[in-house]
């Protein structure tokens, strides 16, 4: 993918997170919400965002907390039904292609 | 005082290191609410904490108090007016979302609960037990009985019908900012005479101390009647209302309405096909299920004297089930488009008005008024008509740039604030303080602001509750 590609990815994630009100419906049925908002899918997508377009926090962590993630789509059906349908758990799934894709840029591996 | 790394540490040692974090990404999470505009870099607080017990909140709240450190204070976060999130630098955010204890007193008619007792569980346990819980919240999935209580609303619910949700608290245990541990009110479902001091906390918005326990009478569950109508014009439905009240008709435990753009996306989803017009709902209660009936078949009565295209009593309960979601999942609005033109929101209005005026106000706020990034914004009309309580939601494409959907966003303040004070009200959904401090001082006077202020600083000298809320930072 070459970066113009990350971007499009960039774009395509962010927009989707945008669309996410905030409404936190999705953070206590998270099977893997303990008690930190950073469990739960809300949490995620806002590390996300605030990793993407304001460039905070540590890759590892973002990383840490998105492979906690058990791509149930419990969320996902929720968000549909009573909200706004921002797909979190497909916008999460692109978040690790995203990581990977920017640790293969950095390293060399895209043609 | 040391610096922001001295601060977690001693938090950490206070409540337990499980319990408090200074992770960037946990600090802004919970610095958010669901407002635009987000958390601006320099009120980021500085590490939040779950105490997981009253004592725990207050050996923070003596701690920040000593060393001057402002504390803002979360349920869920599911607020949308901006009240919990932080206005000062250096602060401490605060969670009570670990306080979930229940204990049951059926015999003396109430439950003492923790204030992190999620609104959707509770209400299941209540409802199990035969009871109702007396609010419903858009964001019953997420919120706490501590955060509703702490603002003091019912939500969708009709005031007149149950009353407010003061109207069920007997008492609530309270940390004050000395860190303090107080208890107000009664086990008796005798309420105290004269001086409640239960009526200082319900209601404040964490601006005088954290509520950490809540004693909330219990009320039977009664039985229900859905009514459905559909009009031509948004007016027809307010005139509905008035005339049934006009009857002196009883009270519904829920009257709704939802615009017909509005409704579209909603009733896609579970199939109800296209809105035949602007949607009312209504569902009346009674201790017999045929005067439930009966008051329906009243509202149906004068929806069709109202001018209504059809009404009918909802009986499957799928139906009234699918009728109800489609109004309830208000988010669901938002689902109506695709790619570059995905909607978001831009601005949002809650304002109450008279009886009288509910038709005035609804003309007023589609095209009354002078705000033009509003009259270039999609409107999306819905709320609590039975109620006299309107929501107004902007929307604009994801697209659109974030300095014209702060116009927008702004705009829609500012009408909020015209429309209730131009027929002296208040709003009655959501809290009053934070971005509706400009509105609170043209609504009832700078005496009026001096006087709070004065009562805020009578019990939080240090000014460390909530801070900056009051003074309406950041929405001049």
């Amino acid at each position: 993918m070459s970066s113009s590609g990350l971007e499009e990815l960039e774009k395509e994630i962010t927009d989707n997170v945008q669309r996410c009100w905030k409404c936190r419906m999705c953070v206590a049925m998270c099977p893997t919400y303990e008690g930190w908002f950073t469990q739960s899918t809300a949490g995620r997508l806002m590390a996300i965002n605030l990793y993407i377009k304001h460039g905070l926090g540590s890759e590892e962590e973002l990383s840490t907390m998105l492979y906690a993630c058990t791509t149930c789509r419990r969320c996902q059906e929720r968000c549909r039904m009573l909200s706004t349908d921002c797909r979190p758990a497909d916008t999460i799934l692109k978040a690790r292609q995203y990581l990977v894709k920017r640790a293969e840029l950095r390293e060399g591996k895209e043609p | 005082m040391g610096g922001s790394k001295s601060i977690i540490g001693d938090l950490k040692r206070l409540v337990g290191r499980e319990n408090a974090s200074d992770s960037i990404f946990e600090r802004i999470s919970y610095g958010q609410d669901a407002a635009q505009p987000d958390l601006e870099p320099d009120k980021i607080p500085v590490a939040v904490v779950k105490p997981q017990s009253a004592q725990g909140v207050s050996e923070v709240l003596k701690y920040a108090n000593t060393n001057k450190i402002p504390v803002y204070i979360h349920g869920a976060g599911t607020a949308f007016k901006g009240s919990p999130k932080p206005k000062r630098p250096g602060s401490i955010l605060l969670s009570t979302q670990a306080l979930t204890s229940i204990e049951a007193h059926e015999e003396d008619m109430y439950y003492e609960l923790g204030a992190g007792v999620n609104l959707y569980e509770l209400e299941k346990l209540l409802l199990s037990r035969g009871y109702l819980l007396p609010m419903t919240i858009g964001s019953k999935f997420s919120s706490t009985i501590g955060g509703a209580v702490s603002i003091n609303t019912i939500g969708h619910m009709v005031d007149i019908c149950l009353g407010k949700i003061i109207d069920y608290v007997m008492g609530v245990e309270v940390v004050l900012p000395n860190g303090d541990i107080i208890e107000t009110g009664t086990r008796s479902i005798r309420r105290p005479a004269g001086l409640d001091y239960t009526r200082f906390f319900v209601g404040a918005e964490g601006l005088f101390g954290v509520i950490t326990k809540i004693r909330l009478r219990l009320i039977a569950d009664r039985n229900k009647a859905h009514i459905v109508g559909f009009f031509p014009e948004l007016t027809d439905i307010a005139h509905a209302f008035q005339r049934y009240y006009r009857e002196k008709l009883p009270p519904p435990l829920y009257g709704e309405v939802l615009d017909k753009v509005a409704a579209q996306a909603p009733f896609k989803l579970r199939g109800l096909g296209e809105p035949k017009g602007h949607m009312a709902l209504a569902i009346t209660i009674s201790y017999t299920q045929e005067e439930a009936d009966r008051q329906a078949n009243e509202m149906v009565r004068v929806f069709k004297g109202e001018n209504a295209i059809d009404a009918f009593v909802a009986k499957s309960k799928k139906e009234q089930r699918d009728y109800w979601d489609a109004r309830d999942n208000i988010l669901n609005i938002l689902q109506a488009s695709e790619g570059d033109e995905r909607l978001v929101m831009a601005g949002a209005l809650e304002a109450s008005v008279p009886l009288s005026h509910l038709d005035h106000a609804l003309e007023y706020i589609q095209t009354g008024h002078d705000y033009s990034a509003l009259k270039g914004a999609k409107l999306f009309i819905y709320g609590h008509i039975g109620t006299c309580d309107l929501h107004g939601m902007w929307v604009a494409p994801v697209s659109m740039p974030q300095a014209e959907r702060m116009r927008i966003a702004k705009e829609a303040i500012h009408l909020e604030g015209d429309v209730n004070i131009m027929w002296g009200c208040a709003s009655g959904e959501v809290g009053q303080t934070a971005s509706r401090m400009p509105f609170f001082k043209r609504r009832y006077g700078m005496a009026a602001h001096r006087m709070l202020m004065n009562v805020k600083r009578a019990i939080d000298p240090n000014n460390i509750l909530n801070t900056g809320n009051l003074e309406g930072e950041g929405y001049e």
